[in-house]
């Protein structure tokens, strides 16, 4: 299984995308002018339900959120073909099965088929309408590339000028070769992580139960020989209807069978297998194969998911079946070697118990799929989730997840269930929100493939939201509630090299920034900058709505504080305040939606557990910023050390300057009054730098030591010489040449002259069309063709142009 | 944020011109003639630009650079001698929504059309202007033209022309509401491709004289600036023109120049030895007529029905 590629592999002819916003018909967020002072009672009703959750009656403000969403969020809404990663391409058709995004494969598609020039560009944008209608067609969460593509293609068509169509068809047809017919498209949706990883798990079982069922099956070779030879050397291997059909058909009257059979049987036989272990090699062949079957089998049985509770019994299943099959091929291996006593090893493998099995046992087990919701996750279905993460048998755990992450009147035990399986520190541990598809998919790769048991817990979103399942579960990952991270288990000793946060964004901050163009009421555009908390994620939960209260626009007060300010406020500076988070009414209008204190408090908690992943991950690690400012401030320390050094040399050294300038001035004026000769050295003047003494001394006829070498590039262009050319850049499309051989010369795509085809005509043309040529641009090089006529006159007359 | 990087939508580009869209008849112009050359740069700019064709109009006068708007795969209006520029400001006044482009040569711009020339340079329409300054009359075989150098034999001054040529850039450059004022040779299709794009995109009249040789009638005349790059001087600005590191290596004298500056403009526009290239003069705050006289109500045809009723009215017998 190839890791998920967001890059595509094209370089410059990507499906080029435009900025949010640039759309014109983006929706604009709207803010209306400022009301000046607020209305100290709505201040007043806003601390109160701040603090208490009610509000008192006729202050105008009712809690609870109707349609609105974070204001950040709004401007993505309206694009009905954004470039999100979903759905992701799953092409299966090599066996290894290859992921992709969509965007990722329309780029690759772009290079494959485009090319330069005005042709490429064509294709380019066909091919983005054709990508923009499969994006905006309602697909099923699992369907076909190929279906999908030409009904995309249809669509798509009757758009098309019809001076273009012959250009789209050849366009289509191009690269409807590289349209796989068994890809499938897999659309964001809660059934889509475990879509990954059966395709993910499908390549590593086969992977992983190879050399297994190499081993089972040259062991049952081996066993199946010992029995055989057992057989031919019995009295049975000599009746005589045996050794006729040993002998074959065409030899069946040859022979008299009955005297052979006879006479054989009077030979001694070998003693042959004792029945008792002819009936070990028996049951230990069958053995191996039943087990190997269950264990190995059809690859859709083995990555059935099961529920929680029916995967406790399926593990004890599974347990019982690798010790039943450790103990067979351990027996096999000792009865090939002839070594097999039953009393000392029957004792050994029937006392086998599960914990005596090596992790390299249980290496041998191909993963067992549990796939879960949030419905599954009461205080029993969480334990036995712990359960199963602590146990050797590689249980894949797939939780996707719905609902607030952290509902203030009920704490969810995610968060909780993560950090334990964490803490626990031996299952492979991924949480993501369904938008991350990098994550989601590098990291159920690893979870897949991770030795023992493993965690994938995905967010898909808040129940009950109206948002796009994309943006719902993006809210979660940038608001906190659901950040995506890898815990590694094993992987080096510091935590910072088992844990990355790095899928999210601004994973050094506390908190996502970005912003949004506000059209004032006067017309003026302006840029707001907000941070995205888990408020923000909160206001787009469905369950939560009661706890924010949405403020007329125009109310503003120093007593709102935005969200992140508010956050990271003390209690003592919060005194007074109260926070709001931006919001995006319906219609278009922004808001300040301000939250109850239990959400706050949720809030800080997200915080909390997020620094924590942070500081775990190595971000903002205590420990080592401790060390940094030590170290800074021992640097800074030497540095002034220095610094003031330095000074002193410095002040030091002017002063012997100045005394020394001083002499000199003396000296001079004393050998002015003195009537020295004018410019005589006197002793006081210093030596000239030794570069102008060098300049002074050379002398004049001496060959310039500046003087350029000839340049490389000169020898290589008096090389080139010998080939025709055209300096197509400084062509000014004046058509001389291309009306005197249009074979010889042609334009390329901007119409500038360029050698087509130097042997297309004779050396005259070439010498002709650089006299014409009023820019003096085209060098006729060396003839090709020696034999041609009057060749002497035509050189003569090349060399102005060479 | 939310995953999504800053281009995040899919750019189908709506339709894509490229430059067969712009290209039209065969050019009947004689081969080597510069015309050819601005005929080119033209296309490629409009395919640069993506401009519709349908919603681009060449406009013209009379004579060799007048048959342009054949050429162009856009609207065009090949008009009457010296008036290519009426037609083109009554063309953007009640289309401002067109994109208009007016070829003219020396005679159509500098002789006949001289007082379109100065009212249209006045007025700052916002549209290209581009004078194919050959220096003499082609089209009717070689009279002498405002622009001839003086001593320029030609069939209506055999003994060579009597008067200095008119400097076409300082009697621009002289008028009120001046905005935008240009110099390129045509034998340079970079330099020229770089300042047709810098005047497409002024908002205002955008004047470029573009020096074109004539093959037939004076084909030696530019003889000395062709064959001497140092008889051309690259002003160069931040905005304007900006010399490939090819061409400058061809092309030597370059000088830094404030197009802001009207005085300097000025001095600039009397250099003749060597001919000074670029973007002379840029002021993108003079008023631009079209702008200020939009229209502020819509003539539908019911509008106009109803105001010729009311003039009819006026003389109608009530028979009732």
């Amino acid at each position: 299984m190839e890791a998920i590629d967001t890059q595509s592999a094209g370089g410059d002819d990507e499906v080029v995308a435009v900025p949010i916003g640039a759309s014109t018909g983006n929706p604009v967020l709207r803010r209306r002018t400022d009301a000046g002072t607020a209305d100290p009672a709505v201040i007043r009703a806003l601390k109160q339900f701040f603090r208490t959750g009610t509000i008192p009656p006729g202050t105008g403000i009712a809690a609870g959120l109707a349609d609105h969403v974070p204001a950040l969020l709004y401007p993505y809404l309206s694009h009905p073909a954004l470039r999100t990663p979903w759905p992701v391409v799953l092409d299966e058709t090599d066996g290894t099965p290859i992921l992709r995004t969509l965007t990722a494969w329309f780029d690759d598609l772009v290079a494959a088929v485009g090319d330069s020039g005005d042709e490429g560009e064509l294709r380019r944008r066909f091919l983005a309408r054709v990508e923009e209608a499969i994006r905006t067609t309602d697909l099923p969460d699992d369907s076909n590339l190929e279906e999908a593509w030409w009904a995309a293609v249809d669509a798509v068509r009757p758009g098309i000028r019809s001076d273009r169509r012959e250009t789209f068809e050849e366009c289509v047809r191009s690269a409807a070769s590289h349209v796989s017919g068994s890809a499938r498209l897999v659309g964001c949706s809660s059934a889509a992580p475990l879509a990954i990883a059966r395709a993910h798990a499908q390549g590593f079982v086969a992977e992983m139960a190879r050399p297994v069922v190499e081993e089972i099956d040259r062991l049952r070779t081996s066993l199946q020989n010992l029995l055989d030879v057992e057989q031919e050397e019995s009295a049975d291997a000599v009746v005589p209807e045996r050794l006729r059909g040993s002998a074959g058909g065409a030899w069946s009257d040859a022979f008299d069978f009955d005297a052979l059979s006879h006479l054989l049987d009077e030979a001694p036989h070998a003693a042959g297998l004792p029945p008792e272990r002819r009936e070990r090699l028996q049951t230990r062949t069958e053995g191996l194969v039943e087990h190997a079957a269950a264990l190995f089998g059809k690859a859709s049985s083995v990555l059935r998911p099961y529920s929680i509770r029916g995967a406790r019994e399926a593990v004890a299943e599974r347990t019982e079946r690798l010790l039943a099959l450790y103990r067979h091929l351990e027996a096999a291996r000792l009865e090939v070697a002839h070594r097999y006593r039953p009393e000392l090893h029957d004792t050994y493998l029937d006392a086998l118990t599960p914990a005596m099995l090596s992790p390299e046992d249980f290496r041998r087990c191909p993963p067992l799929f549990v796939q879960a919701d949030e419905a599954a996750l009461d205080a029993a279905g969480a334990g036995h989730i712990l359960e199963l993460l602590s146990g050797p048998v590689p249980v894949k755990v797939l939780l996707v997840l719905r609902g607030a992450a952290d509902d203030p009147e009920e704490p969810s035990s995610v968060a909780a269930l993560t950090s334990i399986a964490i803490g626990q520190g031996r299952a492979c541990v991924v949480q993501t929100a369904l938008s991350d598809v990098d994550t989601l998919s590098d990291g159920i790769a690893e979870a897949v493939r991770h030795d023992g048991p493993a965690l994938v817990a995905v967010h898909a979103g808040a129940e009950g939201t109206d948002l796009p399942t994309y943006f719902a579960a993006a809210v979660a990952r940038d608001g906190r509630a659901a950040p995506s991270l890898v815990f590694r288990p094993g992987v080096g000793r510091p935590w910072a090299d088992r844990l990355s946060v790095d899928g999210n964004d601004a994973a050094e901050a506390d908190w996502t920034r970005g912003s949004v163009a506000v059209t004032n009421e006067d017309g003026t555009v302006e840029e707001v900058s907000s941070a995205f908390t888990w408020l923000d994620y909160a206001a787009t939960c469905a369950s939560l709505s009661g706890f924010f209260v949405p403020v007329e626009p125009g109310v503003r007060d120093e007593a709102m504080i935005p969200a992140d300010e508010f956050l990271a406020r003390s209690a003592t500076e919060r005194a007074g305040t109260v926070p709001f988070v931006l919001c995006a009414s319906s219609d278009g209008w922004l808001v300040q939606a301000v939250p109850a204190r239990p959400l706050v408090c949720a809030a800080e908690r997200a915080l909390d557990r997020w620094r924590r992943l942070q500081e775990l991950a190595g971000i903002g690690n205590s420990f080592a910023e401790r060390a940094v400012s030590e170290v800074r401030a021992r640097a800074e320390a030497e540095r002034d050390e220095a610094i003031a050094s330095a000074r002193e040399a410095h002040a030091a050294e002017m002063d012997r300057s100045i005394s020394s300038v001083a002499e000199a001035i003396v000296s001079n004026i004393a050998a002015s009054l003195l009537d020295l000769p004018a410019g005589a050295p006197t002793p006081a003047r210093r030596p000239a730098p030794a570069a102008t003494v060098d300049q002074d001394q050379a002398a004049p006829d001496a060959p310039a030591a500046a003087e350029p070498e000839p340049v490389e590039e000169e020898a290589g262009e008096a090389l080139a010489l010998d080939e025709a050319y055209i300096e197509t850049i400084r062509c000014t499309s004046c058509n001389e040449c291309t009306n005197l051989n249009k074979q010889l010369f042609a334009y390329n795509d901007e119409k500038q002259a360029f050698i087509k085809d130097a042997s297309a005509g004779p050396y005259r043309d070439l010498v002709t069309a650089a006299e014409k040529c009023p820019v003096r641009i085209i060098h006729p090089g060396k003839p090709l063709n020696a034999d041609e006529p009057g060749l002497d006159d035509l050189l003569e007359r090349a060399k102005p142009f060479l | 944020m939310f995953g999504l990087h800053d281009t995040a939508t899919v750019d189908t580009g709506g339709d894509y011109y490229s430059l067969q869209d712009y290209q039209s008849a065969v050019p009947r112009w004689c081969p080597g003639c510069g015309d050819n050359t601005i005929l080119s740069s033209v296309q490629k700019l409009c395919r640069d630009e993506q401009l519709p064709p349908e919603k681009t109009v060449f406009v013209s006068g009379i004579g060799c650079s007048s048959r342009f708007p054949h050429y162009m795969g856009t609207y065009g209006f090949h008009s009457l001698h010296g008036r290519a520029l009426p037609i083109a400001q009554g063309v953007k006044i009640r289309r401002p929504d067109l994109k208009v482009f007016v070829n003219t040569g020396d005679g159509d711009c500098c002789s006949i059309g001289t007082a379109h020339w100065i009212h249209a340079i006045r007025y700052n329409f916002d549209m290209v202007v581009m004078v194919h300054d050959n220096e003499v009359y082609g089209m009717t075989k070689m009279q002498t033209s405002p622009t001839t150098p003086k001593g320029i034999k030609t069939n209506t001054t055999p003994k060579g022309a009597f008067l200095d040529p008119l400097n076409i850039l300082q009697a621009t450059l002289g008028i009120s509401n001046v905005s935008f004022v240009a110099n390129v040779v045509e034998w340079i299709p970079e330099v020229m491709y770089q300042v047709l794009q810098e005047a497409y995109h002024h908002k205002g009249f955008s004047f470029v004289r573009i020096v074109q040789r004539c093959p037939h009638f004076l084909p030696s005349i530019f003889d000395p600036l062709l064959q001497d790059p140092n008889k051309l001087l690259l002003l160069t600005d931040e905005r304007g023109l900006k010399p490939s590191d090819d061409l400058r290596k061809i092309y030597k004298n370059e000088r830094p120049h404030d197009p802001s500056d009207l005085d300097a403009a000025r001095r600039i526009a009397d250099e003749i030895d060597p001919m000074p290239i670029g973007v002379l003069y840029r002021n993108e705050d003079v008023p631009v007529y079209d702008e200020i006289r939009r229209a502020t109500r819509v003539v539908t045809h019911d509008v106009r029905r109803q105001a010729l009723d009311r003039e009819f009215d006026r003389f109608a017998v009530d028979l009732a």
